[in-house]
């Protein structure tokens, strides 16, 4: 006959009564972090005050965007639940508490309780102080103090779980403690190793959204991640699926605990299995550091130095012994060689096809191409009539064709980005993101058809009629100072001469001339806004994005939506160049001044080391050209204006001369192979 | 009343208990002896529930020790290595194990408390080691149990209040029939207190019975002597 009982109130009364220091220094914090910063004027008068409630209810602390309400989200749990199960690890106090009348189920809930009690305690009492602060300064709405407490609790009974499974499977504190907080982020690092893998072997891997993926794997990371973001903080429905989550761990920490073998308290992990898994997290982690890190320079040894290091090291820590030679180690050895080879393997040798899968046109329902369109910074534009399917996946598949054959190094030194967004008829996406050459992309045939596409030209023409009042800025790239004398550097159009300037603009735009701007010099950047009243944000945002897919609406000025849309100007948009000619604010590549120098630099690395830091009047040496005659540097000018890119292009900074020091310094692009016959021999006197 | 069969527990490969079968009865006063590392105290945590066999079955009145709350209730252990909360003083203890015993005596307590003269209202782990070992005991017996077992229960005390605490723990096996198990390798002492004894060696119990039965067999052999005996010894 057995009797259930799952909860001791003696032992949860004197848990309380041991522990409440953990819990009161908690609290402190809190206090110190929220109302005493609410209630000191002085405080509240700085800047400090700002930042902590950020001018609106439910601000920066109520979103967790606190150190102090950060700090003990994270560290009073851990610190909870060592303590509170911290008598398992010595051998007087398990057979004490064991021999007692409590059954392992009775010591788990109560002490799983207790410690949560001890988290959960001061964040209720800083909830109070919080409403009563903020009740009295109007800071706060209940609703957002409502969710503070739901998202506090929730974080605190999640990481607590996780600290508790960690303090079970450990035998001694401080092996609890680390991993406590180790679990707590560890599905977070596996993943980025794996991202890191995949970006390093897989041609075509994006990870741009790596960050907002792996948040979701642990509440307190999210809380910053929303508070950082425009959603705030965490959705009750996610503080939800946290709790049901914290309370799966909670049950397989339970179980665990019925079958842990008490003799083994002392020991770094109590279950055998636990010691191969860290013994191979270290290996593999210290593996992936290292291989990620140094492959590049010395290779496969990358992977083998940090592997033999995390094995030691693991090996070490989870037998507690420096005696590691054993038929026991290096069976350990072997097997978990094999397994990061098998890991690495599958990434290197891409078994699971993912760089070569390019959808059927037929299975994508649409494609978004993100890249440099207009010149207007990085946009997706929508794809959704068959031919431009076809020919963003005949583009795909000619990226695919000029793959390197190292992807950790693809980044070339002229290049541009693309990322292609399928949407699949069957629901699923994918999702892929290159970076190639800027002049394969000027050559490519797919990505020309894609620029004169239906989608593309219906929308920039439609660009005409867009309704608002219109306002153009334009601002030379290449800045005045440095060309002429007798006009300003940027200028605005509006009325009648607006719309000139955007009928130029549609029509280069619409014959793809624009569209070469990452190949080219950019003489000028052209920023359109748009400002009309809406009712509310979606409807502005529906007419704006019916434009060109992707006119931001940048702002709200309290009666209109304003909406905003770039673009950048090359040597080929002869109708934009043309209406700045007569406009009065053409360009002029004649520098007007003495004081102007050129300095064309021979290799990126040239450039890094001097671009920044021309704090004196540079000479020419091997791997730098100086050009210090008004002729010789027009000439550099006006080739940088009408060259392309190619694989001669070299960055020329001019720089405005005074007291002997570079000021003003400025760079663009040139071809040195367009440069006239004397100029370039002069120039490839120092660089080659 | 304490009963184990075939209890068989491994260390790795070290076989700590080899099948091992013990029978103590009600109201007795059961003495186990061995050398070290013979399995008494292995043996002891599996009669408390603290370890859990690797076969075999270990009971009290017919129900299972580990993890039954029933059995535990009417039980209390006074381990080698004792073990009290952190800055916890007597009264702080005594409040804890009034809230777990339903058999706990106040009165028990005071009397102990007064004949043992330890103060109520300071650090346990101020103690000394004798001093701890009377708390531990002052608390077992004030739960009350119909099972106590001890391990190791004399090391550190004085022959005063050895004398002392034999006492009140023959007063409740008389009163109330309390059955007591006590490992020790003090045999002089174990054969002053105990009625019966069990012999353990690498896992196995090599002799039990009742101390007047092995004055009868062993033709007047001390415990002493037979425990030589049955290790093997010259001396026997």
């Amino acid at each position: 006959m057995k009797k259930n009982k799952f909860f001791s109130g003696a032992l949860f009364a004197e848990n309380l009564r041991r522990f409440w220091p953990v819990s009161a220094v908690g609290l402190f914090i809190y206090f110190l972090s929220g109302p005493f910063l609410i209630l000191t004027k002085s405080v509240r008068d700085n800047y400090m005050y700002g930042s902590v409630l950020n001018g609106t209810a439910g601000g920066a602390m109520l979103n967790n965007l606190n150190f102090g309400f950060l700090f003990v989200h994270l560290v009073l749990p851990v610190v909870a639940a060592v303590c509170v199960f911290s008598y398992l690890n010595r051998v007087g106090s398990v057979a004490a508490l064991h021999s007692m009348p409590l059954s392992r189920r009775t010591l788990f809930v109560t002490n799983y309780l207790s410690g949560l009690a001890l988290c959960v305690l001061p964040i209720v009492i800083n909830w109070a102080l919080l409403s009563l602060c903020g009740a009295g300064l109007k800071a706060f709405t209940a609703r957002a103090l409502g969710m503070w407490l739901l998202v506090s609790f929730t974080i605190a009974l999640f990481v607590f779980s996780v600290a508790v499974l960690a303090c079970i499977v450990s035998g001694n504190t401080v092996i609890a403690t680390l991993t406590g907080f180790a679990f707590n982020f560890l599905v977070a690092a596996v993943w980025v190793c794996m991202y890191g893998y995949a970006e390093s072997f897989l041609y075509g891997f994006e990870a741009s959204d790596i960050f907002p993926q792996i948040t979701l794997t642990n509440p307190w990371m999210r809380a910053i991640y929303c508070g950082f973001t425009y959603e705030g903080t965490l959705r009750a429905w996610h503080c939800l699926v946290y709790i049901a989550v914290a309370i799966v761990i909670a049950a397989v920490a339970d179980i665990l605990y019925h079958v842990r073998k008490l003799e083994r308290c002392g020991d770094s992990y109590v279950f055998g299995w636990m010691q191969t898994i860290i013994g191979f997290l270290f290996a593999f982690a210290f593996s992936t550091m290292t291989g990620l890190v140094l492959f590049r320079g010395i290779g496969v040894w990358a992977y083998v130095i940090g592997f033999a290091i995390g094995f030691v090291l693991g090996q070490m820590i989870s037998l507690k012994t420096f005696h590691l030679f054993s038929r026991k180690t290096l069976r350990n050895l072997i097997i978990f060689a094999v397994l990061m080879a098998l890991i690495i393997g599958c990434f290197a040798l891409d078994v699971f096809g993912f760089e070569k899968k390019v959808p059927d046109p037929q299975n994508v329902q649409s494609v978004s191409v993100e890249g440099i369109w207009t010149g207007s910074g990085y946009r997706a534009v929508t794809f959704k009539t068959e031919p431009s399917i076809e020919n963003v996946a005949a583009f795909h598949r000619e990226i695919l064709e000029q793959r390197p054959d190292e992807v950790y190094e693809i980044m070339p030194a002229r290049h541009s980005h693309f990322t292609l967004r399928y949407d699949l008829k069957n629901g699923t996406k994918l999702t892929r993101q290159y970076s190639v050459e800027s002049e394969f992309v000027a050559r490519c045939e797919s990505f020309t058809k894609l620029l004169q596409s239906e989608e593309m030209t219906g929308s920039i023409t439609g660009l005409a009629s867009i309704q608002g009042e219109k306002d153009f800025y334009a601002t030379r790239d290449f800045p005045f100072s440095l060309t002429a004398s007798d006009a300003s550097d940027s200028r605005s159009f509006s009325g009648a001469e607006g719309q000139d300037l955007l009928n130029a603009l549609i029509n280069d735009a619409r014959y793809g001339r624009m569209t070469t701007v990452w190949a080219r010099q950019s003489l000028y950047s052209v920023e359109m806004t748009v400002r009309r009243e809406f009712s509310d944000k979606a409807a502005a945002q529906e007419y704006f994005s019916s434009f060109y897919g992707f006119v931001n609406i940048d702002s709200y000025d309290g009666q209109a939506f304003i909406g905003r849309f770039s673009f950048q100007i090359n040597g080929d948009c002869k109708e934009t160049l043309e209406f700045f000619e007569k406009a009065g604010f053409g360009v002029t590549a004649a520098p007007g001044t003495d004081q102007l120098i050129g300095v064309i630099f021979g290799s990126e690395e040239a450039e890094g080391n001097h671009i920044f830091s021309l704090d004196y009047i540079p000479q020419s040496e091997e791997g730098m050209a100086v050009l210090s005659s008004s002729d010789m540097l027009r000439a550099a000018v006006e080739a940088g204006y009408s060259g392309k890119v190619s694989e001669s292009c070299r960055w020329m900074s001019v720089c405005d001369t005074q007291g002997g020091r570079c000021v003003s310094n400025y760079t663009m692009f040139i071809d040195i192979e367009k440069l006239p016959a004397d100029l370039k021999a002069a120039v490839e006197q120092y660089v080659k | 009343m304490i009963r184990t069969d075939d209890l068989v527990k491994s260390f790795g490969n070290v076989r700590a208990l080899d099948g091992l079968s013990l029978h103590v009865e009600k109201g007795a006063v059961y003495g186990l002896t061995g050398v070290n590392g013979s399995g008494k105290t292995t043996l002891i945590k599996h009669l408390t529930g603290v370890m859990l066999p690797d076969s075999g079955s270990c009971t009290i009145d017919g129900m299972p020790v580990a993890d039954n709350i029933i059995v535990k209730e009417r039980m209390a252990y006074v381990p080698d290595e004792l073990y009290f909360f952190g800055n916890y003083t007597l009264s702080g203890m005594r409040r804890f194990y009034k809230g777990l015993y339903p058999t706990w005596s106040d009165e028990r307590y005071r009397q102990m408390a007064a004949d043992f003269g330890l103060p109520e209202n300071s650090r346990i782990n101020r103690f000394s080691k004798g001093m701890q070992k009377q708390a531990q005991f002052l608390l077992s017996l004030s739960a009350r149990p119909d099972v106590l077992i001890l391990d190791e229960p004399i090391d550190g005390l004085d022959p005063i209040m050895r004398r002392k605490v034999w006492g009140w723990m023959l007063k409740d096996v008389a009163d109330r029939q309390m059955t007591v198990l006590v490992s020790s390798h003090n045999l002089r002492e174990l054969e002053g207190i105990c009625d019966s004894v069990g012999i353990i060696d690498k896992g196995k119990l090599l002799f039990e019975g009742k101390l007047d039965d092995l004055k009868g067999k062993a033709a007047g052999l001390s415990l002493e002597e037979l425990f030589f005996y049955e290790m093997g010894g010259e001396q026997a």
